[in-house]
């Protein structure tokens, strides 16, 4: 097993989000469960990030966190420079406008508008002009190839399609960063496939982080680096050609799953 | 790109304010698509905006029909009316309630009878050679003793053997007079008992009682005395034929002799116009002939006559008789002393008598009751409130389901980057817009209903006095009451929306 090696890894690279020793703990009655039970991690400018784990070893915790969505019991969280801790609520709202853009497993799209009001919705939140908005949001469309189906409704779309219309509207503002929480879930594998191509596209051509929720081992060929949770601790954090490089000669099946 | 571990300042700014427009058009283009399931909060506005305005209606209608009623009434009778008035000794009472409806209607809101009230006022001090103010305050206390024993005289049974005992009219304001502390001690115990106007004008009535029962009998007197110099004038305007009775005498006289009547009428002080004269005499013309045919009608050997014509088993009463007098039967039974256009007219003068005093009946409980709130009495406010009480919680229940349903929906526009204050608005916003076409559908539901239900009771008169600036007023009022209702209604639900926590978009289901 190849260990990460951070200093050399971060060599020329910006960090864009820094989460110092993170812990969140939750209250079931009077037992605390720690979900997250001290996370220190930094993701770089431009890098494709994955976080992989199972279920209920604080994945998604460790997503609200980066996502500006849930504040940490303790520890700190920087994303862009910024101190969530010291943002009021308006100002996390400006900061999940602009700076974060996020798909969700279930597309989350907003079943009566059309997908080009689906894109726009942020652009509305931020103020955008109306004419501006609509050129954007057309060419957004345009980037994730369903600029001819602008004026269709998601029911009208195929799994595939609302991911991207998803994909479309967490682009509308121009943000820092990507969160994709298991964008492919729901998705079949060859539409995931495709999704997983889009996002490795826009993490390469248009410089977005991207940082990736997932259980799919087809991500290990568009990411950069893995990041392994359980039990609210990253057990292992790896390149992602050195990930590939132990599948290859081990003949092993992702072993997150 | 630095490898630099200092964190860059950048300026996160408050996010920015959607404007009203903004709101709006993202809460239009949502409503458009969520139109069917909003019909429940929808349905719950149009029931309790349908409600008031059926109730608000409805009292507008009847009190309109009401005065219209009212006015018909007081032409039909003007002859007999004015005939007592000018030759009659009033009783006490009679002169109270006299007075009382000129105060009533120089109070009123209509110049047409703030005039007339005025000019009664004016006719009754030039009668009585009294001063005009001075007969304007006796009014206004005549209108006081009227709604005073008005009022105690509908009190619940119960409460009325409390305050009052089994006396009625003047004999239970002396009464109270004599026993005012522990009449005020029960009104202080029975706070359901609801005293017309303020407590204190009461009191001040009452104080001012003795001084004004006074000055009433002064005015009694005076009225009563002209009455006999009238009575006189007109005996000698009659010129011997003293034993024919008034209302035989004026339709039947020379129209220079009725107009001298008049004129002496005039110099006693009483208002009597050469049009009023007409109209008495045409209205004492027909009433004659109306009294004619009754008599004819109750005559023994006439009724067993219709009787065997009309088969009766049990003989008829003439007001029986009346509702077939145009009948081929009848009108050759009559034929000798009544013409068939007698009939036709007299059977007219009963149709229109007996509709009158039809709706007359039916309009008492509205004139009777005492409105508290837009013409509303007390009942219906209650009813008012705890409808809308209901409608509320249905409401509340409506939009609280609507939002369960758009969890996600909201959270992720959280992540998108609304702000607390949008979801909030925009949540009114939506109630408010159920509301408004709630309210419209509302309105016209319950006007549709009150319409319906009056043009039944009411028939015609409806119609005739259709009171349409109220209407669109009330119409107005409800919608307002609609809108309102929904944004309160909405305030909770609204509020716990913008509070979501917007990792709920993250949840999986």
């Amino acid at each position: 097993m190849i260990t990460f090696n951070e200093a050399e890894y971060a060599v020329g690279k910006e960090v864009l989000v820094s989460v110092h020793d993170i812990k969140r703990t939750f209250w079931r009655g009077t037992e605390p469960v720690h979900a997250l039970a001290g996370i220190t991690l930094n993701i770089y400018r431009g890098e494709y990030i994955c976080v992989m784990g199972p279920s209920g070893s604080g994945k998604s915790t460790f997503f609200n966190m980066v996502g500006g969505l849930d504040t940490p019991t303790s520890g700190r969280v920087f994303i862009d420079g910024v101190d969530m801790a010291q943002l009021n609520a308006e100002e996390l709202a400006f900061l999940r406008c602009r700076k974060i853009g996020y798909v969700f497993q279930q597309f989350n799209l907003n079943t009566v508008m059309t997908a080009l009001e689906n894109v726009t919705l942020p652009m509305v939140f931020a103020g955008v002009s109306s004419d501006e908005a609509r050129a954007r949001g057309m060419a957004l469309l345009d980037r994730v190839g369903l600029a001819s189906r602008w004026n269709h409704r998601p029911k009208e779309m195929s799994g595939g399609q609302m991911q991207r219309v998803a994909i479309a509207r967490s682009l509308a503002n121009n943000p820092s960063i990507l969160l994709c929480d298991e964008p492919t879930g729901n998705l079949d594998l060859k539409t995931g496939k495709e999704i997983h191509w889009l996002l490795h596209d826009l993490n390469k051509n248009d410089g977005v982080t991207v940082i990736c929720a997932t259980h799919d081992p087809n991500m290990l060929s568009v990411s950069s680096r893995m990041v392994w949770i359980s039990d609210g601790r990253i057990a292992r954090i790896a390149e992602s050609r050195h990930v590939k490089v132990e599948k290859d000669s081990l003949g092993i099946e992702e072993e997150d799953e | 790109m630095s490898n630099s571990s200092v964190y860059r300042e950048i300026d996160v700014q408050k996010q920015h304010t959607m404007s009203l427009r903004e709101t709006w058009t993202l809460c239009v283009r949502g409503v458009k698509h969520r139109l069917f399931r909003s019909m429940l909060t929808l349905a719950v506005v149009v029931l309790a905006v349908a409600f008031f305005m059926f109730l608000l209606s409805e009292s507008i209608f009847q009190r309109s029909v009401a005065g219209g009623v009212m006015d018909e009434d007081a032409h039909a009778r003007f002859a007999q009316t004015t005939l007592t008035r000018l030759l009659s000794h009033a009783q006490e009472n009679t002169t109270v309630r006299r007075l009382a409806d000129a105060a009533r209607k120089v109070n009123g809101k209509d110049a047409h009878k703030r005039a007339a009230g005025q000019a009664e006022i004016e006719e009754a001090a030039h009668v009585t050679g009294l001063p005009v103010e001075e007969v304007s305050r006796l009014a206004q206390l005549a209108l006081q003793e009227a709604t005073y024993t008005t009022w105690l005289d509908g009190l619940p049974t119960g409460h009325r053997l409390n305050l009052i005992g089994k006396r009625s009219g003047r004999a239970a304001l002396n009464y109270i007079l004599e026993t005012s502390d522990s009449f005020h001690e029960q009104l202080k115990i029975k706070i359901e008992i609801r005293v017309p106007g303020k407590i204190e004008s009461l009191d001040a009535f009452l104080a001012a009682y003795p001084a004004y029962k006074t000055e009433l009998t002064d005015f009694n007197r005076r009225w009563n005395a002209a009455v006999s110099r009238a009575n006189e004038a007109t005996d000698l305007a009659k010129g011997g034929q003293t034993e024919i009775s008034d209302a035989r005498w004026i339709p039947a006289a020379a129209p220079d002799a009725v107009d001298a009547w008049r004129r002496s009428m005039t110099e006693l002080g009483f208002t009597l116009s050469e049009a009023d004269v007409k109209l008495m005499r045409e209205q004492l013309a027909e009433s004659n002939t109306y009294s004619d045919l009754i008599e004819h009608l109750n005559r023994n050997s006439f009724r067993t006559e219709w009787a065997r014509q009309f088969n009766e088993t049990k003989r008829s009463s003439a007001e029986e008789k009346m509702a077939f007098i145009t009948d081929r039967r009848a009108v050759r039974l009559l034929e000798g002393s009544f013409s068939s256009d007698t009939l036709q007219q007299m059977s007219d003068r009963y149709e229109r008598v007996s509709r009158l005093s039809l709706l007359n009946q039916r309009l008492a409980m509205v004139t009777r009751a005492i409105p508290s709130f837009l013409g509303l009495t007390g009942r219906q406010l209650f009813l008012l409130f705890i409808s809308f009480l209901v409608c509320m919680v249905g409401i509340t229940n409506a939009m609280l389901m609507s939002i369960t349903e758009r969890y996600r929906e909201i959270a992720t526009m959280k992540c998108l980057g609304a702000t607390d204050a949008y979801i909030l608005s925009q949540f009114m916003m939506e109630a408010a817009m159920q509301g408004a076409a709630g309210g419209v559908i509302g309105v016209v539901v319950g006007f549709l209903i009150s319409v319906v239900r009056c043009s039944i009771l009411y028939g015609a008169h409806l119609w005739t006095y259709f009171p349409g600036v109220d209407i669109i007023f009330s119409a107005l009022f409800s919608l307002a009451a609609g809108i309102l209702l929904a944004a309160l209604a909405s305030i909770q639900p609204s509020w716990s929306a913008s509070r979501m926590a917007p990792m709920e978009a993250m949840r999986v289901e």
